[in-house]
């Protein structure tokens, strides 16, 4: 029976195998525990966000649990791209599943000298262009807060690799759609929406915040109905094709984002409840094609029957 | 060795009662091929199945015996909040997600005697120790500190001779267990010279307890009490500060290490407390 479902996926010109996949920060370099979270099953897998220089992240407390959610404040640890090069890629390279090297840096300048140093390197299908990051001082979210600086950097790494690049968008704006917009005119090739929201919780007897830097990034299922209006709105804003990402932790969670428009999802920190909760997905999202008959994933994916009416973007 | 994978399960709650007023033990049935753990390792227990939970509650494993053919795990827990309530409430029959073993445990020192430190539930993983060491450390200690009788509890089959410390008095000594440490020294029964700290507690008590004995010249490993996102190494949130060591350029994470992987055991004097929330 499984033989005749097709749950390959398109992302502009990278196949993938499945559409779950696994999202930066949430699933390390990806070779830590391959069989407690199913890694090699997975539809593909997004790194750490990896810096130029290697970063030592933020000072404890780097979490903290809200109803149905988390802050995190990592800060972008990570061992630098010589070392993930080195040590990391081919590890997850004897994976066999297609790896999304996540990008990350203070300037344009950064990026395009980390993406430089990545190429050639091999089994890495595209990169993911965090420039939504909530939780660094420099070069974070700001990228997105003005459409043009995110473009910048877009364009700027352009110039110096062939792999498709996919800009994961910060939903902390008024209009998603038009920094997806800038982007796309300098050159992204998709969109991964989105990154985590701004949030801040306080610990009322101290007066301060539950972790030291003051605001962190909420993800998990309380940001999940806000992230699927904002994959909504870029879907809409432009033609390329989005990864949806923000919550989550179910079959039913992952058909959300396809029906509404995405191409494929990323899992995030519901993997760190259920460490093989994305291969899960994937099981159930046979299950649903099986249950209404389809062989293909892909016919389900943009088949939201919008009140505004459909999206202008092309389909496949 | 190295440690086996950890795993997924549906453990059975084969029972679940009060040691004292504030303290319970939960004993789940696990596969027969579970582990075998190494003590000061952990598992991650999903307190409620479904929202608003969105991360699994870490717990030091008390003690694994066979048990006529079956495998448990044991657990020694107060229900203050809100993951440990819902567990305190798990009757004989349900099951519960449960991952691991997890961590990097105890590192017995060949040679030296054990003095085992635990502070309150902290005694629990210390018994795990005692039963694994006891066949090639037949000479110990150890050391049991509470507030006072509604946090001690009977210490069932201890590797060891127990003495206690309540800082009420109502039990053994009278004071804190650095005051037992100090005079035990005194008097002559501890020595740094053969002897090695395991300890478990609370973190402002690993903080004193590491001071004393770096100060003393003892050794000691300290179990450290962390938040944890996953458990396992991929999400970076239980970060440890720790002093960088001579050559030790090029450190893969900075001065962090991370308490899920790299601990939840740490040699106390590679602790960087300064950088620690307590």
């Amino acid at each position: 029976m499984s033989g005749e479902l097709d749950l390959s996926v398109r992302v502009g010109d990278v196949v993938l195998p499945t559409p779950v996949l696994v999202a930066s920060g949430t699933f390390g370099y990806g070779s830590e525990s391959p069989e407690l979270t199913r890694a090699r099953e997975l539809g593909g897998i997004v790194t750490k966000t990896i810096t130029l220089e290697p970063r030592r992240g933020n000072e404890p407390l780097r979490l903290h649990e809200t109803p149905a959610g988390l802050i995190n404040s990592i800060g972008l640890q990570n061992v630098g791209v010589d070392r993930f090069r080195e040590e990391k890629l081919p590890k997850l390279r004897a994976l066999g599943v297609p790896i999304i090297a996540s990008v990350g840096g203070r300037k344009a300048e950064d990026f395009v000298e980390t993406v430089g140093r990545l190429e050639g390197a091999g089994g890495i299908v595209a990169y993911e262009i965090n420039v939504s990051c909530p939780n660094v001082k420099e070069g974070g979210i700001e990228f997105c807060q003005r459409p043009e600086s995110a473009a910048e950097v877009v364009r700027a790494v352009r110039q110096v690799t062939k792999l498709p690049l996919w800009t994961k968008l910060s939903p902390n704006v008024s209009h998603i759609g038009v920094v997806a917009k800038a982007c796309a005119d300098a050159g992204a090739d998709a969109f991964t929406a989105v990154n985590t929201f701004v949030g801040l919780s306080i610990d009322v007897r101290t007066r301060q915040s539950h972790i030291p830097l003051g605001t962190g990034g909420v993800s998990g299922p309380a940001i999940r109905p806000l992230a699927l209006a904002k994959v909504r709105e870029t879907v809409r804003a432009t033609p390329l094709p989005v990864v949806g990402c923000g919550g989550i932790a179910s079959t039913d969670d992952a058909l959300q984002f396809l029906v509404v428009g995405a191409s494929a999802v990323q899992v995030g920190t519901a993997s760190f409840r259920v460490p093989d909760i994305a291969a899960q997905i994937q099981d159930g999202l046979r299950d649903f094609l099986r249950a209404e008959g389809r062989t293909h994933v892909r016919e389900l994916i943009g088949s939201y029957q919008d009140p505004s009416g459909p999206a202008r973007r092309e389909k496949e | 060795m190295p440690l086996p994978s950890p795993r997924i399960v549906s453990a059975e709650v084969v029972r679940n009662d009060p040691l004292t007023k504030e303290i319970r033990e939960i004993v789940f049935r696990l596969p027969d091929d579970w582990g075998p753990a190494e003590p000061g390792q952990f598992v991650q227990v999903d307190c409620r199945p479904a929202d608003p939970f969105v991360l699994r509650r870490p717990f030091s494993i008390a003690r694994t015996r066979r048990v006529g053919g079956e495998f448990h795990l044991h657990l020694v827990f107060a229900p203050v909040g809100d993951g440990t309530r819902v567990l305190a409430a798990g009757r004989p029959g349900e099951h519960v997600s449960i991952v691991g073993p997890l961590g990097r445990g105890f590192r017995p020192i060949p040679g030296r005697r054990p003095i085992l430190v635990g502070g309150g539930r902290g005694v629990a993983p210390l018994l795990s120790l005692g039963d694994a060491i006891r066949a090639t450390h037949p000479e110990g200690i150890l050391l049991f500190g509470v507030r006072g009788p509604d946090q001690l509890h009977e210490l069932e089959d201890p590797a060891y001779p127990v003495e206690i410390a309540t800082q009420d008095g109502s039990v053994g000594f009278r004071g804190h267990l650095l005051g037992l440490l100090d005079s035990l020294l005194e008097a002559g029964r501890i020595a740094p010279a053969h002897d090695a700290i395991y300890s478990c507690g609370p973190n402002p008590m690993l903080h004193a307890l590491s001071d004393w004995a770096i100060a003393r010249g003892f050794p000691a490993q300290v179990s450290l009490e962390t938040l944890f996102g996953c458990g396992f190494g991929i999400c970076a949130g239980c970060a440890v500060p720790v002093k960088q060591e001579a050559g030790e350029e090029g450190d893969e994470f900075g001065h962090y290490r991370f308490a899920c992987v790299d601990g939840p055991v740490f040699d106390a004097e590679r602790v960087d407390w300064e950088g620690v929330r307590e």
